[in-house]
This record gives C-alpha cells, sequence and structure tokens, in this order.
C-alpha cells in the first residue's frame, strides 16, 4: 500500500501548483449559495492484506488461528457535503460506506490429540464480511479552473467503524493417526471496532446548469484499527485509495 | 532381574503364571464366547445346511422373527432377523440374520448361544418388582408402563442367568440394566449413553505432564480411549485384589464403574495417567514404526489395569502376591495386563531400590504389548531358549518404544538400553548394554541351564537382548572379546525392523537362539541384502554373544 500513497501526495503536489498558478480566477460562488452535497460511487482500487489471529481451545492445548483477507477492492458508497468558510477555504464532511464478503485464507496450527507441542498445519478457506464506514472531516481548498470546472484538494482525519468476522472457531476433519487435518466450516463471530486516521485527497467537478454538476474524486484515507477475536487482538490498517465519480449539487 | 526382596520380581507373566494358572485355563474353556455358535454362512453347502436349520428353529420355537424388511438398495432382495429364544424367554444377544433373493437364502450370519442349561425360565420376581428394583438403581422416576423384559443373559463366566432387562435414566446417565429375576442382585448394568471423545490431561508417575484420550459421559469423564482405532481402556483396580484377582479368573467381569473416572478430565492419579497414555503411544509406536495395528494387528483391545492392590498393604501380603503384583507387571492374554503397585516410599527391595508403580515406565508398559504381539504371532514357548526370545523381543520393543518417544540419553523419561530404569530407581532391573551390571549374561557360554525362572527366560533374555543392542550401537562383547560393527544410533529402525519381521513373521514357536540367528539374518538379507551394513552388523552382533 505504500506506492499509491506515494502517489496521491505527489498528485498533491501537482494541484497544489495548479492551484497557485488559477489563483486570479477564483470565484466564490463555486462553493454554492449555502454550499454543496456530492453523492459519489466509489471503487476501492489498492488492497490491504488484513490478518486477524484467534485462538481456539483444542486437544488440552489452543489453536493458532489466523485469517488473511485482502480488503480493498469493493464499491464504496459516499456521499461529502461542504461549504465555504472564507475565500476558497471551505469544511466538509464526507460519509463512506463498504462492504463485503470476502474469501479468507485460513490457516491454523492445529495440536495433537495425544502428544503435546506437536502441532500440524491447517490450510483452508472461508468467507468473512467485512464493512467499512469511514467519516471524513475535510478542510478543503477551492479553485475554479474555468467557469463550469473546479478543483478541491482536501484533507483532515478520519473516523473510521470497523465491523469484521473472525473465526471464533473451525470446524475440523481429524482422524485417526491425526497426521492431516481439514478445515470443515468455521464458526464465525463479529467484531466492531473503531479508529481515527487521516484523509487527503481532490476532486474535480463539472457543472453543466447552475447547480447541477458531475465529479470525480480521488480519496485516500488510512488508520490502523485493533480487531479483537477471542481475546487476541490484531492490527488491521483501514481506508485506502478510492477513486470514482458522482452527482455534485450546488445550492 | 533375579534379585529382589522376594526372590520373585520378574518383569513377566510366569509368577502368575504359577499362581493362577490353573484357575486360567478352566475360566477359558467357560468362556461364554465358547458357548456361541457363529454362523457366517455364504458358501452353497453352508448355506444349505443354515438354511434349514434356520427354518426348523423358526418351527420349534428356538427363533422368532422379529422382522422381515425390503433391501433398500436391492430389489429383489429381503431380509430377515430372527431373536434366539429359550423355552420361551429372549436370549439376549442371541441373533440371525437371513438374506433372500426372491425368497432363496443367499447368506446367513448370527450368533446363537448352546448349552443353555436352565431347567426353569419361571421368574421368581415379578415384573413389578423388577421395576421398582431398577428405579432404585438408578435413581429414576418409572411409570407403571415401564415393563422390563424377561431375559436369557449369557455371563462372562459361560453361565446364563434369567434376568429382568430394563432401560432408565438417572443420575448416571443412560444404562440397560440386567437384574437377576430370582433374586433382584445386579447382574450387569451396560452403559447405553454414546459417549464423546475427549482429551484430558494428567501428570504421570514421573511428574511430567501428558494428555490421556478420554471419554466423557454424563456423571464425568472416563479412560476409554476412542480417538485410536483398539478399545484401550484403563480399570482401576482400587487395590482390590480379590477383584483383580476374580476378573484374571474369569470369575467376574469389569464394567463401567471400574473403569477409572475423573469428574474435570485433569487426572491427578499418575498410575492411571501413565497406563492410559502409554496404551496409546505404544499402540502409536507400533503403527508409525511398523505399520502393526495393535496386538494382533486388527486393532484388538488393550486393557490395562492398574491399582491391583493397595500399596500400604504390602508389610501384611505374602511374597507371590508381592512379587506378582506390587513389584511386577504382566500380561494375562486377551490384551490385558496388570501394573504392579511398587512399594510405599519407605519400603525398599533387598537391593535397596526403590519402586514406583509400574505403570510409569513406557519401556514397561511396551514390553507387556510385546508379549501380546507375541500372542498373536510367533507365541514363542515360554520356557528355555524359547522363552528368552519370548523375553527378548518384549524387551526390545520395550527399548525401541522408549527411543521412539523420547529422547536419547539417561535419568528419568530418557530413552536408553535399560529395563524399567524409571520406577525401579536406582538402575532398572535389566541392561541391554551391559547385561553383566545386573548379573545377567551377555553371552551364550554364561547362559542359565537351570530349571529357575521356566529355565531362565528372563535371565537368558540379555543375550539376544545384547545383540540387538551391538547390532545398532557396535562395540565389544564383554565376554568374547569380539567388536561389532554396529549401524549406528541413527538408523536403529534399521535393526528395530530386523528384530521385529523375524519375531513376528517368520519365527518359529520353539526356536532356540541359533534359530533366532537365522531367522534373524534371514529378515535383513531381505529387508536390506545379503552385502548390507545391516545384515553385518547382525551376524557380527550374534556371533559376538556366541550365538552361531
Ligand atoms: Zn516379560
Amino acid at each position: 500500500m505504500r506506492a499509491p500513497f506515494r502517489s496521491l501526495w505527489s498528485g498533491f503536489g501537482l494541484v497544489a501548483l495548479l492551484l497557485v498558478s488559477s489563483d486570479a480566477h477564483a470565484q466564490p460562488s463555486a462553493w454554492g449559495d449555502n454550499g454543496y452535497v456530492s453523492i459519489n460511487a466509489l471503487y476501492g482500487v489498492t488492497t490491504e492484506t488484513n490478518e486477524v489471529s484467534s485462538r481456539q481451545d483444542l486437544y488440552q492445548e489452543t489453536a493458532e488461528i489466523t485469517a488473511r483477507q485482502e480488503i480493498g477492492k469493493r464499491p464504496v458508497f459516499d456521499v461529502t457535503a461542504g461549504g465555504r468558510i472564507k475565500g476558497r477555504f471551505g469544511m466538509g464532511f464526507g460519509v463512506s460506506y463498504a462492504v463485503a464478503d470476502d474469501q479468507a485464507a485460513v490457516t491454523a496450527a492445529i495440536p495433537n490429540p495425544f502428544y503435546f507441542d506437536r502441532p500440524r498445519t491447517l490450510d483452508g478457506s472461508t468467507t468473512l464480511e467485512r464493512s467499512d464506514l469511514m467519516v471524513h472531516v475535510q478542510a478543503m481548498w477551492l479553485l475554479p479552473i474555468t467557469d463550469t470546472v473546479q478543483l478541491t484538494v482536501f484533507g483532515g482525519p478520519t473516523w473510521f467503524q470497523v465491523k469484521q468476522q473472525t473465526i471464533e472457531s473451525l470446524v475440523i476433519d481429524d482422524v485417526f493417526p491425526f497426521d492431516t487435518v481439514s478445515l470443515v466450516s468455521t464458526e464465525r463471530e463479529r467484531a466492531t471496532v473503531s479508529a481515527w486516521g487521516v484523509n487527503g485527497g481532490f476532486d474535480v467537478s463539472y457543472f453543466f446548469s447552475k447547480n447541477v454538476g458531475v465529479q470525480g474524486l480521488v480519496r485516500y484515507s488510512r488508520g490502523t484499527a485493533t480487531i479483537g477475536a477471542t481475546g487476541v487482538d490484531s492490527d488491521v490498517t483501514v481506508g485506502g485509495l478510492h477513486a470514482g465519480a458522482g452527482l455534485r449539487i450546488r445550492y | 532381574m533375579r534379585a529382589s526382596h522376594t526372590g520373585s520380581a520378574r518383569l513377566g507373566p510366569w509368577v502368575f503364571a504359577l499362581l493362577l494358572t490353573p484357575l486360567l485355563a478352566d475360566s477359558a474353556a467357560a468362556q461364554s464366547s465358547d458357548r456361541v455358535r457363529r454362523i457366517a454362512a455364504q458358501s452353497i453347502g453352508e448355506l444349505r445346511v443354515w438354511d434349514s436349520a434356520v427354518d426348523r428353529m423358526d418351527r420349534d420355537g428356538t427363533l422368532r422373527l422379529r422382522q422381515r424388511r425390503a433391501d433398500a438398495m436391492l430389489e429383489s432382495r429381503t431380509h430377515e432377523r430372527f431373536d434366539q429364544f429359550y423355552k420361551g424367554v429372549r436370549v439376549h444377544g442371541g441373533d440371525i440374520a437371513r438374506q433372500m433373493d426372491d425368497g432363496l437364502t443367499t447368506s446367513v450370519f448370527g450368533g446363537i448361544y448352546e448349552g443353555i442349561g436352565l431347567e426353569d425360565v419361571t421368574p421368581v420376581l415379578s415384573s413389578a418388582d423388577a421395576r421398582a428394583a431398577i428405579a432404585g438403581l438408578s435413581g429414576a422416576e418409572l411409570p407403571d408402563s415401564f415393563e422390563p423384559e424377561l431375559v436369557i443373559l449369557p455371563r462372562d463366566g459361560g453361565e446364563f442367568a434369567l434376568a429382568y432387562q430394563g432401560r432408565a435414566f438417572g443420575a448416571e446417565g443412560l444404562y440397560i440394566y440386567f437384574l437377576d429375576a430370582r433374586t433382584g442382585d445386579l447382574l450387569l448394568a451396560l452403559d447405553d449413553l454414546k459417549t464423546q471423545a475427549t482429551v484430558g490431561r494428567g501428570t504421570g508417575v514421573l511428574g511430567d505432564n501428558k494428555k490421556v484420550s478420554t471419554n466423557r459421559v454424563a456423571s464425568g469423564y472416563r479412560t476409554e480411549d476412542e480417538l485410536r482405532p483398539p478399545t484401550l481402556i484403563t480399570f482401576d483396580m482400587k487395590g482390590n485384589l480379590a477383584r483383580t484377582v476374580n476378573f484374571l479368573n474369569g470369575v467376574v467381569s469389569l464394567g463401567v464403574a471400574d473403569i477409572a473416572a475423573d469428574s474435570d478430565n485433569t487426572w491427578s492419579d499418575p498410575a492411571i495417567v501413565d497406563a492410559h497414555a502409554y496404551a496409546g503411544y505404544v499402540y502409536d509406536f507400533l503403527y508409525r514404526r511398523f505399520g502393526r495395528r495393535g496386538l494382533d494387528g486388527s486393532d484388538s483391545r488393550v486393557l490395562a489395569l492398574v491399582h491391583p492392590v493397595d500399596r500400604s498393604t504390602v508389610r501384611s501380603q505374602s511374597n507371590s502376591v508381592v512379587g506378582t503384583f506390587f513389584l511386577n507387571a504382566f500380561y494375562a492374554g486377551g490384551g490385558v495386563m496388570v501394573f504392579g503397585e511398587g512399594l510405599p516410599a519407605d519400603v525398599v527391595d533387598v537391593q535397596r531400590r526403590n519402586w514406583n508403580y509400574l505403570s510409569g515406565a513406557l519401556d514397561v508398559f511396551a514390553h507387556e504389548l510385546g508379549h501380546g504381539v507375541t500372542d498373536f504371532t510367533s507365541r514363542l514357548i515360554y520356557r528355555n531358549e524359547s522363552g528368552a526370545l519370548n523375553e527378548a523381543f518384549s524387551d526390545i520393543i520395550g527399548v525401541a518404544a522408549e527411543f521412539y518417544h523420547q529422547p536419547a540419553g539417561s535419568g528419568a523419561l530418557r530413552a536408553d538400553y535399560l529395563i524399567a530404569e524409571d520406577v525401579v530407581t536406582p538402575g532398572g532391573i535389566r541392561s541391554l548394554a551391559n547385561p553383566q551390571q545386573f548379573g545377567d549374561p551377555d553371552h551364550y557360554t554364561a547362559r542359565y541351564t537351570g530349571t529357575q525362572d521356566n529355565g531362565g527366560v528372563h535371565i537368558n533374555a540379555t543375550i539376544p537382548g545384547h545383540a540387538f543392542y551391538l547390532a545398532i550401537e557396535g562395540g565389544t562383547n564383554r565376554t568374547s572379546g569380539l567388536s561389532v560393527s554396529g549401524v549406528g544410533a541413527a538408523n536403529r529402525e534399521q535393526i528395530e525392523r530386523v528384530f521385529y519381521r523375524a519375531f513376528t513373521e517368520m519365527m518359529p514357536a520353539n526356536a532356540t537362539f541359533a534359530v533366532a540367528r537365522t531367522v534373524t539374518l534371514q529378515s535383513a538379507v531381505d529387508l536390506y541384502g545379503a552385502g548390507s551394513a545391516v545384515t553385518r552388523a547382525v551376524s557380527e552382533a550374534w556371533t559376538a554373544v556366541g550365538v552361531n
């Protein structure tokens, strides 16, 4: 996930240059009389490897379980509203929501029923649902480029609420001589956690009437959430690079 | 091991054999299993005989049709089940299943009890009496509609009893009770609740933590291994010598109440923990090392009896009881093993050795199970040289199981060539590395030729046992001065496989040491080739111990 991060911020540099050079054309009305609201269909274009560990008491020992998912490539629904504070500077709030069932690769160290410290490796897969609610607080800098096209650059803190299905226990096929073990199914539970992170990005909007336009939006957000499963805490990276388009209404 | 304070301490069945053989022989003949006529008719000739026999028994009332069902998978087939009756009373467990194809019999399987000599099948107890008795036993409230069935119950001793059978769920779980229909005595209580395999833990005799494969029943946990293929059960005889002896003589059968039990699956009785764990360890060793499934190769049962006596009573026991049930472990046939209780901490034998619970030594456990394997394979006659080979094979299995499960070294829970060193301290009772350490022979010329110990079966066992050691580790025989190039500890499996295969597949029952040499060499040649280092090591080892 570091490459998109870097490219995003180098993009920011370009935008900043643009802003400076276009300064003379700034139109305060570009914010709308009271503000604007946009509804956006975004898509997660980057993925994060999400590893959530859990434990299960088994055969007088503990089975160590890891569920590994690639989280990110999925639709993101977004509503953002903002308004001018002074000049080109404004303030906005964005709410994004994404939910998906993702395949998780399950690996586990399953104790031997007869002997201590002789775990066997289990590999399997299961589906774990994950939803992310992101509330972005954005400081915005709006720059009209032409009469109908404008660019907004923004950044600020993000509050994440993550609902992650985790593995509570494994149902396994395990018979004599207990050399190998296979996964039959998983018993799952859901963890709900929240965390603070940051966001930054830009949008380019085109207005085809006084109040209604379309826009393209790119937003990167990032945070670290701690997901607890069966008493084990796992840190997972939340957010990602979301890009898409939507309707923008000034009022 | 020749000298303990009783003079009779041996890791072997011989003391037991002296004590109980006549009783055992009688009871074996009377085993109820011998009273069952087992029927498995599939050939045309057998079918003709049994088909008409079934029809005849059906007519004369010996069999009664219980059910007739169409085959769910083969359209033209039907299956009939008949229960055995005796003077109008159903015989518990006696039945026949007949398969018909368009009215033509295609198979007959079953088991019919013979020799039921009950003159009178009129119960003394009424059905209501039996109901009240079962209610009392189970603690369950039973409705008036509960009607115990009058049956003929085949007993383990070979007799038959007129009994009431009733199934009741009480505080102890779901049981089928069999009451004597004359006296009201409880004859048998069968646990009818499906049990669940569990894994418990406990501390062994040497203080080590290990897992035990148990099962869960309504009242707690029991030492019944349900994770491995065979029946592996550990019985807690609770120091009841009379009951132990009666069981070994077939006078009583052990029931669920005799199985070691624990309320929370964390087991605190070290003798039970080790007996139950080691039954599994040895099964695993035989399976993984040699591909053998249990004693008979077909997952036959293993019943381990611990606490056959009360340790604290040792001072008041006879020498033979001390020698058999305190300072010994023995294989009693049929998968039954008894593990001695050892001595109280303040009592030592004449060599000033302490004796812990015999089940606490993996090599002792494996040694006894080795006798079980011999019973199902070579049946080496238990006297003179063949008897010493019988003992030697058990020592070899004991040592090999130790090296399989424990790291090599000296001291507790370490693999070595000593026998019973973990529970007879210091030192153990025999050494395959240096037999002379215990006064045992390491060379054929030093063999014992007297009549004690069945002609020295334990004493002379160290001659082939030492050959086994030399073939692995190499070295020089102390008596002959001949050196052996062993295969090395890293290759011990090769020598184990050679001896195991020779003893279980090719050894005749009356083998001498010289025959054993030939057979093990044949085994080595078969497995590794005539010119192999293994074959040379086996050959040199026998030569070094004076067996040519
Ligand atoms: Zn023995």
